[in-house]
């Protein structure tokens, strides 16, 4: 498990945009993280965190996936390759997280073609889902 | 599952899922080409025919199939 | 919680189809700049998302949760560098209340940087 600033060995986003704070680890084809969510917040606002956090928390989980996978494949010295959203389809947020709650994510790989990986994402707090979407994650080399 | 109904399953789901009429979906036709596929698109189709058929293709060997009767005996060789 | 911050809004035209387009512009010193990526600033596809809803929210005169995202395809990188000037084109039907259809998109200059259909409702 690594935790606050051992999470930017798998990430390259850096303060105010990082929204993974727990990395729980990666299986071959999945990956799980968690972020408290605190009122300082970028994307937070009166006591809740809006949907842009909370797909980029999604988002940070696919990319920390994939640094670990990086990490396996160039050795544990590599540094995190720079990623972007390439395409979200059927996003639901069924309810914004409240400053306090814990969103744990869990993301699953379905296909990866190069350096393009499509992954479903199921994020909760506590046992109630929050919220699902499938993410297509696109990477430098 | 004979040759035939991979045919027919492949053609119909592309149609469906990348709307192109099927009868644009030939043997020789180029894949990327006929559904419109960008980089970021490959991995739909590699999702698609992997949820269909039940397998799993890397991308490294989705990267030799071309056209669409490559992608045929692909799978074929797969499910075999 | 992006306008006038992240971004601001500079004008509005609407077009006869029902169409408004947003000339926006981005803050390329925010400090979101600073972490998405350090060194190598991009718009973040989740600020990309922010604009045109806060484009969304100027127009209808409320503030909205988009709860479902049928499909957001980026398809450029934004760079407050490079592209500081957009225009976001939204097309929202109001009719459900609850429903609302959002469909929009980001470009300039003939670039589409990215699209989105979604459906929304007022908070």
């Amino acid at each position: 498990m690594l935790q606050g600033e051992e999470i930017k060995q798998l990430i390259p986003q850096r303060e105010p945009i990082m929204m993974i704070d727990t990395f729980y680890g990666a299986s071959e084809t999945a990956g799980k993280s968690a972020l408290t969510v605190l009122a300082a917040n970028v994307f937070c606002e009166n006591g809740q965190l809006r949907e842009m956090g909370v797909i980029e928390h999604i988002a940070q989980t696919s990319a920390a996936y994939n640094g670990v996978k990086n990490k396996q494949n160039n050795g544990e010295d590599s540094k995190p390759k720079l990623g972007y959203i390439g395409e979200i389809k059927k996003c639901q947020i069924v309810r914004l997280p409240r400053v306090g709650e814990q969103l744990v994510t869990e993301v699953v790989v379905t296909a990866q073609v190069m350096n393009v990986t499509l992954m479903e994402a199921t994020t909760k707090v506590g046992d109630e889902t929050i919220a699902t979407c499938q993410i297509k994650l696109f990477e430098e080399d | 599952m004979t040759k035939e109904e991979i045919i027919s399953k492949v053609n119909a789901l592309l149609a469906e899922e990348f709307e192109v009429e099927e009868e644009v979906i030939t043997p020789d036709a180029n894949i990327k080409k006929t559904l419109e596929l960008d980089s970021l698109s490959l991995v739909d189709l590699v999702a698609l025919i992997d949820g269909e058929f039940g397998i799993k293709t890397n991308g490294a060997e989705m990267s030799k199939v071309l056209t669409f009767g490559e992608l045929y005996d692909f799978i074929a060789g797969k499910i075999a | 919680m992006l306008k006038d911050d992240f971004f601001t809004i500079k004008g509005k035209e609407s077009s006869g189809d029902g169409q408004v387009t947003y000339h926006v512009e981005l803050n390329a010193d925010h400090a979101i700049f600073k972490g998405h990526f350090p060194g190598n600033p991009i718009s973040p596809g989740v600020c990309n998302i922010g604009m045109i809803k806060a484009c969304a929210e100027e127009e209808i005169g409320a503030s909205l949760f988009i709860g479902n995202m049928k499909q957001v395809k980026f398809s450029h990188l934004i760079t407050p560098t490079e592209n500081k000037e957009l225009d976001i084109e939204l097309k929202i039907d109001a009719t459900d209340s609850e429903a609302i259809k959002l469909v929009a998109a980001i470009v300039k200059d003939g670039t589409k940087f990215m699209d989105i259909k979604a459906e929304a409702r007022k908070e």
